[in-house]
């Protein structure tokens, strides 16, 4: 079977409730995303703004037969924000980790010479703890931002994904962002 | 934090004007301190500026590029810059690279050979095959555009840059049918071929060699690559199978090449052996093993590969795809590729070269002679096998077949009349036949390269021809266009059909054909005119040929006959039942005493008397002459036949219309299946049977189904028609009803107005078609409350309805109770017990008990409605009485009507 073929079927094992798929499914999401970024990426940055939106939507064009249910789909966006997320996060620990000189340090096989400013690591593991927070208080808002920010889902997308309406997502989507501004505000 | 509070706090603030606010935070903070500094903070807050958190994960995301360390990118290499890395391999690194001069876009694929892999003499050969590669320029091999040396010494070469899939992961993304999987793998061994003509071999054919691109043309790259880096004397053998080190994909590897002996173009020839058999069964010849290469190397040496069809079993593909990506069952594709394509593959894939396929060309001619059904030489040529060969060639002229034998045939029918008849006429008749016989020749597969040609684009081109080339000689061109139109419209493809045919009859009116041609031509173009919604033209145009034929009848009774029909169809299209009906069972009678009726003009005619019945709602005549169609066992109207599906298809219509769904069930899905199978999936022609299908399930209550149905009954509709046509405004009503059936009127009302709309531009008022719509949107603007429009609707549709088919009609009493349901809720009762008493009358006369017991339901819910109990009690007996006769078991309504029944509280009565 076609990599898409398997990944498409773990899909709608998962969709279907099978959280074992889940687990095989993540690290498959995840080194795509990662594959891609440094395809992606690398040599083009002065041509490209780069989104992590452009690269879950390649994920998903990459890892899944696009004619794949819209449940199946909304899965996949769900899925594949967090992995971006965990991607970037994972990234800012390692170099922060490093500046630091910790040895902990993260399995990263990339030349590490040109990091970007480590305050922007710092602000982003900042959002990572601010959604976590969130998410404890009201975990599908912290959904939304997740899919917003990480998936790059936009107004339509997000409706589908979280089957919610546009004008909830809308109120929902102000309220969440005033408290996560305010979060990291103080 | 209780978020709850919060948000429903902050959203009330957030509605507020700013007193309001200010008053509103501060009663707040006296009763919860926390809950207004929150607020408050989030008030601050609330703009829709997302940098702080956008920012910092774009920038997050930017700063993993920049992890990426590749010494190759910015490199400039002849004109190009590398932009960045595309793979890496046994032969050296690939890069994508652009034009360092910018002065235009071009994207190259630039291939760095690996340093290890040269030896001392290694660039002088580079150079000179450099060259030769070169020259290699064809429209599916990846073109070599330059080449040269790197700083450090490394030969590197410069290609076009293919963004496309491998061939085996395209034909599964696209899920391509065994045939299409053929035309594509032939483009291939085109270009393998032509590079064979350039005395240059691939050497190194596998999927990840032939991308397929967005529009579906293979790109064969690396060609002679192979050669380039692994010359083939003994010293390199160690190369090409030690793991780790091996340059070649052992898997499409030929037994020379295991052997490291000469590489010739049969090896080529092996290895697109080696790949068809990936594509057909989505395996490798050889089982895969645990002994590694040296275990392969000898399979390749030693094993006889199983027949691609005897891998085709649950045993060998668990894996699901392989049916689903190939648009098939598993016990088809195994019957499809058993026999021939097993021939095929397997002369490909033997061990001695000299034993394979001559050349790819020989290959590529023998996978020609498999689709065109006709004996390959991979198999022994046995008496029985041409005999079972030609019986299959001539059951199924399928694809681009079907017009050339349609057309043919047609044709060598007509020339043997004409040429008995005058001898001046043989010329024309020869010319035309060669002609035709012209244009499939430029079908042939060898001529058009391997596309897939359709029936529409021979004609297209055939089309272009007669315009060119029998510009001088009209009746050549006169006749040819007749044919042609004719061709034509059987394919659906009416606007064309009709110029063809316009071009013929003009040619005609001037002169060049006989009066009797241009009859026959000008009632074709009429039945075209009609089936497009072109009335006025219709008219006019087969009156015009209906004064020319009937002087003629005696000469031509069957041509009379046919136009009889073609008239009286449009006259009933045309909402003039009475004079089709007339046209029609002359014409039956005409039919019925011809001696000779090849073109099944008898039964076409039956078949039309059914169908003027349908229309004029007779469910019971429609039957009857149907059944008589399909009972000439006329072979047109034989099994697997168009018109025996159509007929059939009407058949599954009447039975649907009489609501005994099961059995219409089973016809219609026949009907679908047996036209899908003949014009494909999406031909204008299944357009009705979607719609019928829509109502069956919906009478079944499969109401997804019908949802379904009906939306491809849509699709086709106006994809082939066009948004203005009355099939479209039929599909419309339908979906309207099917809305309605779920309880959803307002959108059931909005669509039938919808239709109502169309069928106006193309029927006048009184059209017979226009009274079901009116009916419809009575019954749903009632349901909404509107009894003034559903009266007005209603009154119309029984107006129109009894001037078509008079009072005593099924449609009529079903208006007439749509009506008094419409009454009494009005409280209107006198006039709905009229309405109603009238309608179960016609009913009694004209309806199956089954219809019947329906109606008296109807009217049951009336007379409770009216408070009338005694009555609806009476009512209720009836329908339960009517229903025993045609159904073994009470209705599935029964208890519930009883319930309401005996609920039922009198009003006072009337």
């Amino acid at each position: 079977m076609s990599d898409a073929g398997h990944i498409t079927q773990l899909l709608q094992q998962w969709s279907g409730g099978d959280e074992a798929a889940l687990d095989a499914l993540s690290p498959m999401v995840y080194e795509e995303l990662h594959r891609l970024a440094r395809r992606a990426f690398s040599g083009e940055k002065a041509s490209h703004t780069l989104q992590p939106t452009a690269l879950v939507n390649e994920a998903f064009l990459k890892l899944v037969n696009v004619d794949v249910s819209w449940q199946d789909r909304a899965h996949f966006f769900g899925l594949a924000a967090r992995m971006m997320r965990r991607l970037l996060i994972n990234h800012a620990n390692a170099r922060t980790a490093k500046k630091r000189g910790g040895k902990e340090a993260i399995n990263i096989t990339l030349d590490e010479s040109s990091v970007a400013g480590d305050d922007n690591d710092l602000r982003l593991l900042e959002i990572d703890a601010a959604i976590t927070k969130l998410a404890e208080i009201d975990e599908r808002k912290a959904q939304i931002v997740e899919l917003k920010y990480f998936g790059g889902l936009t107004g339509r997308e997000l409706a589908a994904v979280t089957g919610l309406s546009t004008t909830t997502l809308g109120r929902e989507l102000k309220l969440t962002m005033a408290w996560l501004k305010a979060e990291l505000g103080s | 934090m209780d978020l709850k509070a919060l948000e429903s706090a902050y959203e009330k603030a957030l509605a507020m004007s700013d007193a309001e606010r200010r008053e509103y935070l501060t009663q707040l903070a006296s009763t919860d301190r926390g809950l207004a500094d929150e607020v408050g903070k989030l008030l601050r807050n609330a703009t829709l500026d997302d940098a702080v958190l956008s920012e910092p994960i774009k920038a997050s995301a930017e700063a993993l590029s920049d992890a990426v360390d590749d010494p190759w990118v910015g490199r400039e290499l002849g004109a190009y810059r590398v932009v960045r890395r595309i793979a890496v391999g046994g032969m050296g690194a690939v890069f994508l690279a652009e034009r360092s001069d910018a002065q235009f876009e071009q994207r190259v694929a630039i291939k760095v050979m690996a340093a290890q892999l040269l030896s001392p003499d290694a660039i002088e050969r580079f150079k000179t095959e450099r060259q030769l590669l070169a020259n290699l320029q064809h429209p599916y091999i990846a073109q070599l555009l330059d080449g040269g040396t790197t700083e450090e010494g490394l030969p590197y070469l410069i290609m076009e840059y293919v963004d496309g899939l491998p061939i085996d992961a395209h034909c599964d993304a696209h899920a391509l049918s065994v045939v299409e999987r053929l035309t594509l793998f032939m483009k291939a061994v085109q270009a393998v071929d032509f590079a064979h003509r350039n005395l240059i071999v691939h050497r190194d054919i596998k999927p990840s060699n032939i991308l397929v691109t967005a529009d579906g043309s293979p790109k064969l790259l690396d060609f002679g690559i192979a050669k380039l880096v692994a010359p083939e004397d003994a010293a390199t053998r160690s190369d090409l199978t030690q793991p780790g080190r091996r340059m070649l994909t052992l898997d499409y590897a030929s037994p020379e090449q295991v052997r490291a002996e000469r590489v010739t173009t049969a090896t080529d020839v092996y290895s697109l052996g080696v790949l068809l058999y990936r594509l057909l069964t989505g395996q490798s010849p050889y089982a895969p093993t645990a002994g590694g290469a040296a275990s392969m190397e000898s399979q390749i040496l030693e094993a006889q590969p199983d027949r691609p069809s005897s891998r085709i079993t649950s045993e060998h593909t668990t894996d699901a795809d392989i049916v689903k990506t190939r648009s098939t069952t598993l016990g088809r594709l195994r019957r499809r590729l058993s026999g021939d394509l097993d021939n095929i593959v397997l002369m490909a894939l033997r061990k001695e070269p000299e034993r394979r396929y001559s050349s790819a060309s020989a290959m590529m001619d023998d996978i020609h002679r498999y689709l065109r059904l006709q004996p390959v030489i991979a198999r022994a040529d046995t008496w029985w096998y041409r005999g079972q060969k030609f019986v299959r060639r001539n059951a199924l002229p399928v694809a681009f077949g079907i017009s050339a034998f349609v057309m043919l045939g047609g044709f060598a029918a007509y020339t043997s009349v004409q040429n008995q008849r005058i001898a001046a006429e043989r010329d024309v008749a020869n010319t035309v036949s060669s002609f035709l016989i012209d244009t499939f020749d430029a079908a042939r597969p060898e001529v058009v390269q391997g596309e897939t040609v359709t029936a529409e684009q021979v004609l297209d081109a055939s089309d272009a021809r007669i315009a060119e080339q029998l510009a001088d000689q009209p009746r050549i061109q006169a006749r040819l266009s007749r044919v042609m139109g004719d061709a034509y419209i059987s394919l659906g493809v009416l606007d064309s059909g009709i110029a063809s045919l316009e071009r013929a009859v003009e040619l005609g009116k001037s002169g060049s054909m006989s009066d009797y041609d241009l009859a026959v031509a000008a009632s074709s173009l009429g039945n075209a005119y009609s089936v497009r919604g072109d009335f006025d033209k219709a008219d006019e145009i087969l009156a015009f040929a209906q004064e020319l034929i009937y002087p003629l009848r005696d000469r031509g009774p069957y041509a009379y006959a046919k136009h009889r029909v073609r008239y009286g169809n449009h006259l009933e299209t045309r909402g003039k039942p009475a004079e089709s009906l007339e046209m029609l069972l002359d014409a039956a009678e005409l039919g019925s005493r011809l001696e000779q009726d090849p073109d099944g003009m008898y039964p076409d005619v039956l078949h039309n008397l059914g169908v003027t019945y349908l229309v004029q709602g007779n469910l019971k005549e429609a039957e009857t002459f149907f059944n008589k169609a399909l009972a000439t066992n006329h072979p047109i109207w034989g099994e697997g036949r168009k018109e025996r599906a159509i007929t059939t298809g009407l058949l599954g219509r009447v039975l649907q219309q009489s609501e005994r769904y099961e059995e219409a069930l089973g016809y219609v899905e026949q009907t679908r299946d047996i036209l899908a199978n003949v014009y494909g999936p999406d031909h204008q022609i299944l357009g009705p049977a979607y719609g019928d299908l829509a109502r069956i399930y919906a009478g079944l209550d499969r109401f997804p189904e019908a949802e379904a149905a009906i939306q491809k009954a849509l699709d086709i509709n106006r994809a082939r028609l066009g948004d203005d046509h009355y099939n479209v405004a039929i599909t419309y009503s339908a979906m309207g009803t099917l809305q309605a059936q779920q309880g959803r009127f307002e959108k059931a009302l909005s669509l039938a107005e919808q239709s109502l709309a169309i069928k106006r531009k193309t029927f006048a008022d009184d059209h017979p078609g226009m009274a079901i719509t009116h009916s419809k949107i009575g019954d749903f603007s009632r349901e909404l409350g509107d009894y003034d429009k559903a009266l007005e609707h209603l009154n119309a549709a029984l107006r129109i309805q009894r001037a078509a088919s008079g009072d005593d009609n099924i449609r009529v009493a079903n208006y007439l109770i749509g009506r008094a349901k419409v009454h009494q809720a009005m409280a209107n009762t006198d006039a709905a017990f009229a309405d109603a008493e009238l309608g179960l009358e016609i009913h009694a006369a004209q309806s199956p008990p089954r219809r019947r017991a329906l109606a008296l339901r109807e009217v049951t819910q009336i007379a409770i409605d009216a408070g009338q109990c005694d009555r609806a009690a009476g009512f209720l007996q009836r329908a339960l009485d009517e229903w025993q006769q045609s159904a073994a078991s009470e209705p599935d309504w029964s208890d519930d009507m009883r319930t309401r029944s005996q609920q039922c509280e009198a009003k006072g009565g009337a």
